[in-house]
């Protein structure tokens, strides 16, 4: 840290961008000791910070790692307070239980081998397999107590470390081919103790991971134990509080959703337009192979339902020649869910990407070589997540795994399906900018209706449509699975529902109407729209059925309501598009009425019906 | 350039400005030079010039002046070695 800066900041003439700068680059262990320090003067430059209380009960010294915790979380943007347990009073602490406990947002209980079974690295090799197995089994029984009570006391994210191996091996090489080894101790405990975490939803802090990562010798502080009883080194003190900050972090703030890339000197070496495809960097000698194991990385992202989206300043032709035709190239098209590769302005770009998606910018992280794009993005849509791609690709591994922005904690069926629905609407979306109408948009989709009257199997999609459906929802009255059931066996109900797919797949069950006899009219109790199939024409169709099965059963006009809210302004128009009447209106409600026969309501020729019994 | 680099860490670890640090300094002139600051200090001069102290020397290191002649020792072994 230069010394200017740090007497500007003790005499606070500092201005916030230059803190939050000085905030992001600090890494020193003196830096980190100083930010804690002069942190109290600066509180209006974090009042915007989230706040978090994190408790940790320990079974040892952590007082000194509480300055790099601290700061880890300023960091990431937030304001922790860091409470400690008694020392080694785990049980206690919990069964009490610390009246703090239930204010915590987070709950960490941090212990080592050491404190478990101080003796057991020396003695190791004079313990029967038996009285080995014994041991884990004691200590497994014990840290599931634990476990049961901090879930009994505290109801929000509950964290045990697991165990980082101990500074001694009892044998330098007989241990590694032992099955019943120290090592293999060691990790076969921390496969357990997962196992049951895990079960109870108990998330683990990877001492073990760290320690691979900083490496055993720069891990320990040997002399600080004696002195104090504190473990840990200078290097591992910040890469544990980090480890913690950034883990903690992906609780807070969900992770971002799109990653834009550039493409020359990002996902290859060189320039596809000058160097063409025989001339980019891209396979298995360097600098190739650093791009393509980036490209594998970014393969990894896509996997975890990161949508990839391109931004790039080339001829179309010249780009896509690599993704189709490169030996060597990782990713291929349809990895990505939208591209833009023309000369308009990458801001341009990042705009029609965001609209065609219909999610905003600030869930984007924008990777660039150039110095220039990244500086105009980082201006101009300050809300952009921004990285400058290194000049070295020997420097990629190490850019690479500082990006925290897609880090998340569990991945669901759910996500990875998701991921794939924007893909098809992103391809829609790119249709129907490239149709001349919207009737040939209408046609090229080659949509697909099924509509029929419910039976069990739908209870529960049409409940849990009635309960998310805000937009396209004519009357929003919520109904359970029961109600559902109530009215499908009742004679003077009509439920009907509507499955919609096309070209680029399968939406599910995307409409539901509730219909209830009135002499000889229906009344609509019900009727909406899954706002994934909203602008496609699918309410008429719908409607067109009803009417159908109107004149059926020989009903004579239908009634139905529209009942105003903050979010369904979108289904206002319904009845006047289709030639229904206003015959009520106050400042609640609205009320339609049309006559059966005197409206002609045929199917829009687009579609292909398939009526289900 | 040790000289300075020390007082630049001091200056750091125990958030005082530069002018108020002296070769006279020590833990019984300076309040905020508790015991607590001065493993601190310990551990970030041990990472500014790549040294390793021992409990003994630690416990030696109690002014400025100590400071510099322990650093100054260890950084000429190093060099001999």
């Amino acid at each position: 840290m230069k010394e200017d800066i740090k007497e500007r900041f003790l005499k606070k003439e500092i201005s916030k961008e230059e803190f939050l700068s000085y905030l992001k680059d600090l890494k020193d262990y003196k830096d980190y000791l100083f930010f804690w320090q002069v942190i109290k003067d600066y509180g209006d430059f974090i009042k915007d910070f989230k706040k978090c209380k994190v408790g940790i009960l320990r079974s040892f010294t952590l007082e000194t790692m509480i300055p790099f915790l601290k700061v880890s979380f300023l960091k990431r943007n937030l304001d922790a307070k860091i409470i400690l347990g008694n020392f080694n009073s785990i049980y206690q602490d919990l069964s009490q239980p610390l009246e703090w406990i239930k204010d915590l947002e987070f709950l960490i209980i941090f212990y080592r081998m050491e404190d478990f079974s101080p003796d057991l690295p020396y003695k190791f090799n004079n313990m029967s397999p038996e009285e080995k197995e014994k041991e884990a089994s004691r200590i497994k029984e014990l840290l599931n107590s634990w476990m049961e009570l901090a879930l009994k006391v505290f109801k929000g994210p509950v964290f045990f470390s697991n165990f980082d191996f101990p500074n001694y091996f009892p044998s330098e090489y007989y241990d590694s081919q032992d099955l019943n080894g120290l090592l293999y101790f060691v990790n076969k405990l921390n496969y357990d103790v997962l196992e049951i975490a895990r079960d109870k939803n108990i998330y683990i802090i990877d001492l073990f991971k760290v320690q691979l990562r900083c490496g055993l010798k720069d891990y320990f502080d040997e002399r600080m134990y004696y002195i104090s009883k504190y473990p840990f080194s200078q290097k591992s003190t910040i890469m544990i509080s980090n480890h913690i900050s950034r883990f903690l972090k992906a609780f807070l703030f969900p992770p971002k959703k799109v990653l834009v890339l550039d493409l020359d000197n990002t996902l290859w070496g060189g320039i596809i337009g000058e160097d063409g495809i025989n001339g980019i960097k891209l396979g298995p000698d360097y600098p190739g192979s650093a791009y393509v194991n980036f490209q594998k990385k970014i393969l990894n992202l896509y996997y975890n339902g990161v949508l990839l989206a391109i931004s790039s300043k080339n001829n179309y032709e010249d780009a896509m020649d690599v993704f189709k035709n490169h030996p060597n190239t990782v990713l291929k098209e349809e990895n990505f869910v939208v591209m833009r590769i023309n000369w308009d302005e990458k801001e341009s770009h990042l705009k029609e990407i965001s609209k065609i998606l219909n999610l905003g910018t600030d869930s984007f992280v924008f990777i660039d070589d150039s110095e220039y794009e990244c500086e105009r993005i980082k201006k101009t849509m300050p809300e952009v997540t921004v990285y400058k791609m290194p000049k070295d690709p020997t420097e990629i591994t190490t850019f690479f795994e500082k990006i925290e922005d897609f880090d998340f904690v569990n991945i669901s069926e759910e996500d990875r399906k998701r991921a794939k629905m924007y893909h098809e609407e992103a391809r829609r979306e790119e249709l129907k900018i490239s149709s001349p109408t919207l009737e040939d948009f209408y046609f090229s989709l080659k949509m697909k209706l099924q509509i029929g009257s419910v039976t069990a199997d739908k209870f529960q999609r049409i409940s849990q449509l009635t309960q998310r459906t805000n937009q396209f929802n004519l009357t929003t009255k919520r109904y359970t699975e029961e109600d559902i059931k109530y009215f499908s066996e009742n004679e003077d109900y009509r439920l009907y529902w509507a499955r919609l797919s096309d070209n680029f797949g399968d939406y599910g069950i995307i409409a539901a109407a509730i219909l209830l006899r009135e002499n000889d009219g229906f009344i609509i109790d019900t009727f909406l729209l899954s706002c994934r199939a909203i602008q496609r024409t699918v309410e008429t169709a719908f409607l067109a059925y009803i009417f159908k099965k109107a004149k059926e059963e020989g009903i004579k006009y239908i009634k139905g309501k529209i009942i105003y809210t903050k979010k369904n302004i979108p289904a206002r128009d319904f009845y006047q598009r289709h030639n229904f009447t206003k015959i009520t209106q106050n400042e609640n409600e609205e009320e339609w009425f049309a006559e059966v026969n005197s409206i002609n309501l045929n199917y829009p020729e687009w579609f292909q019906i398939e009526e289900v019994s | 350039m040790v000289e300075e680099k020390v007082f630049e860490v001091f200056s750091t670890v125990m958030g005082v400005p530069r002018e108020k640090i002296s070769k006279d300094t020590s833990v019984e002139n300076l309040e905020v030079w508790d015991s607590v600051q001065h493993l601190n200090l310990i551990l970030s001069l041990e990472e500014e010039f790549s040294v390793k102290f021992s409990p003994e020397e630690i416990q030696e290191m109690l002014s400025i002046q100590a400071i510099l002649s322990k650093i100054n020792e260890k950084l000429n072994s190093k060099i001999l070695l």
